[in-house]
């Protein structure tokens, strides 16, 4: 009979401490795991989404939500800038590619962006189906947005005005499907894209027709609402997504827009990182939340075995009398609380990756940052056996307490 | 000087808090002979039963069994020792609760290390009336059938030297009678020298080898 049986028996005879103890690691182990599964997958969706874009350009407003809307698609823009002034940053010096975006419309809770060919291959799109765009009202759609919306290369759609799924419909500008691209891990899976032109046409005639409506029209396209026809002259874009020609571009051209034009400048980079720090903030509060709930179920471990061992001296004394040596009985108690570390763990661990893989199946926020379960980060591993290594230690307590067990006294004081 | 064969015990003293226990003690007992130690309580009894069995270091003297001197061995090599060639039945059983009769049994197996003997093990299930129960756990067991599997655990690993401690102190004649049969019985199939510990001079009509009373030697 191995030392693992003994010790399985010991743990099933006191089963509901020793579910209580597994359950109470588990949860500490899932809330961590959860934590860094998010924490590293909002890091990289968000870094990702802005890879070789070095600066984005916009209305003047929070530089953060200029990032966020043009890049992530997650907030509101800050506004819309003439299409002349990109016209005419797209020939500055410093600029390799200039690439216009322009937001206002939505179908489901799906963004319908305008901008030119540059941006799928910026993105590195490719097609699962169909083919691209070849003029206005056409439109390509991202892996996550045919996944959930069902639509086909030929399918046509309505966009909503807004950013919200219940804005007024453009029923009388229909968009065609051409292509479907393939999942990119980016915020193009959950957008449509269409030219330029199609956002315009779209808007041209579109009227504000009254107050009530006016919170759902509270994006880019306000301003151009206003206006009762929209004409080439003051057309508009949401955002213009810049890379620079040379690295030293970044030390004078955001200064030179922020100061002598009515736009604004913001590095993803830079924004990106302020955000993470933001929540990295809270992030590092939850961590550290999990780890204390991992400290009191390792003490709660360590001080149940140590009442088991007390317990139980009886029985380790005659394990001795059998011929036990003092060390199988130190590793009879190792084993014993190690199972319920490793047990409560695991199950941690496949909680943690069940939750988040949930979330990423079943909650749209989730879904709109392409979060996944089962992915496996090394710091995860890292706590592991971390918190493996710790549980060891916290074993060899009671172990001691087993060790010196005085196999004479126990028994005769019985 | 050639050692002799079976257990010598030599010029044992032990004392506790300043209190004489055991003073100039000394037996043999020749390989597969029974031997009975009287006494009444507090005489030292279980004292020297610990000590026989490698469980508490003497103040002085020597206890040797064949060849093997018991405490000039290293404390593990005395465990080991003692799982391989003693076996000891404790007047409370100490059975392992959780495990059922069979895995009680193959502790004496696994404890020291030897391999186990499925086979004796069967038989010795057999004739102790435990195999329909073989399956249950210990802690379930009535106190007939405990002391029967204590009996079992002992003997199982066929140890060369059975020590019981107070076997039939709390039976009654009919039940001590029967205890101490089944003792010979397991003990001569299993070729153990029986040596018991006891203050029941009941037992003294069983045991047919060396009686030992503490305080003077008979």
């Amino acid at each position: 009979m191995s030392l693992f049986s003994i010790a399985f028996a010991y743990l099933r005879a006191k089963w509901s401490n020793t579910l209580l103890h597994v359950l109470v690691m588990a949860l500490g182990v899932a809330l961590m795991t959860g934590l860094l599964l998010f924490g590293h997958q909002m890091k990289e969706r968000l870094y990702r989404d802005g890879a070789g874009i070095d600066v984005v350009i916009g209305a003047k407003g929070s530089p953060l939500q200029l990032i966020l809307s043009s890049i992530q698609h997650m907030d509101i823009p800050t506004g819309n800038i003439p299409l002349e002034e990109a016209e005419r940053l797209k020939r500055h010096p410093h600029i390799k590619q200039l690439i216009p975006i322009s937001l206002g419309d939505a179908y489901h809770q799906f963004r319908i962006v305008g901008s030119t060919p540059e941006y799928l291959t910026h993105f590195g799109a490719q097609y699962a189906q169909g083919k691209a765009w070849g003029k206005s009202m056409e439109a390509v759609i991202g892996a996550r947005v045919a996944e959930k919306s069902g639509l086909k290369p030929g399918d046509h759609f309505v966009g909503s005005h807004g950013l919200v799924p219940d804005g007024n419909t453009h029923a009388d500008h229909p968009y065609t499907v051409t292509g479907i691209l393939q999942p990119t891990g980016t915020a193009l899976d959950r957008l449509i894209i269409t030219p330029l032109e199609s956002v315009w046409d779209v808007h041209k005639e579109h009227h504000y027709h009254d107050e009530e409506d006016e919170h759902h029209h509270a994006d880019a396209h306000d301003e151009k609402h206003n206006d009762h026809e929209a004409h080439h002259e003051d057309r508009e874009v949401t955002a213009l997504l810049v890379t620079y020609r040379t690295r030293v571009a970044a030390l004078t051209f955001p200064r030179m827009i922020n100061q002598q034009t009515s736009m604004q400048a913001a590095s993803p980079a830079f924004e990106m990182a302020r955000l993470v720090d933001l929540i990295g903030i809270g992030t590092d509060s939850a961590i550290l939340f999990a780890g204390f709930l991992i400290a009191v179920a390792l003490a709660n471990v360590l001080v149940g075995l140590v009442n088991s061992i007390r317990d139980r001296r009886y029985d380790l004394a005659v394990f001795r009398t059998l011929g036990a040596s003092r060390s199988k009985i130190m590793l009879l108690v190792i084993i014993e609380g190690m199972t319920i570390a490793v047990i409560g763990s695991l199950v941690g661990l496949l909680m943690g990756h069940g939750v988040i893989e949930m979330m990423g199946q079943f909650t749209s926020k989730g879904a709109e940052m392409g979060l996944r379960g089962f992915l496996f980060y090394s710091d995860i591993w890292l706590v592991w056996g971390l918190l493996l290594l710790l549980s060891l230690l916290a074993c060899l307590i009671p172990a001691w307490e087993a060790y010196k067990t005085d196999i004479r006294s126990t028994l005769t004081h019985v | 000087m050639a050692r002799k064969l079976g257990l010598e015990v030599q010029k044992l003293h032990f004392a506790i808090g300043g209190k004489m226990i055991l003073q100039e003690f000394s037996l043999e007992i020749p390989p597969g002979e029974a031997c009975l130690i009287l006494g009444p309580s507090g005489s030292g009894k279980t004292t020297l039963l610990s000590i026989m069995a490698g469980l508490q270091r003497p103040d002085q003297g020597m206890v040797c069994y064949d060849s093997t001197t018991l405490y000039d061995l290293s404390e593990s090599e005395r465990d080991q020792f003692r799982g391989q060639h003693i076996g000891i039945l404790f007047q409370t059983f100490h059975l392992i609760k959780p495990l059922t009769v069979r895995q009680n049994l193959q502790l004496a197996y696994s404890m020291p290390g030897k391999t186990s003997d499925t086979e004796y093990m069967e038989a010795v299930l057999q004739r102790l009336g435990l195999k329909d129960k073989e399956s249950q756990k210990a802690g379930s067991l009535s106190v007939g059938e405990a002391q029967r599997l204590a009996l079992a655990r002992a003997i199982v690993g066929k140890p060369k030297w059975l020590l019981c401690d107070e076997p039939t102190s709390s039976l009654d004649d009919h039940n001590a009678h029967e205890v101490m049969a089944l003792l010979q019985e397991e003990a001569q199939q299993a070729g153990t020298s029986l040596i018991v510990v006891t203050h029941d001079h009941r037992v003294r009509q069983h045991i047919k080898g060396h009686i030992v009373e503490l305080g003077g030697q008979s």
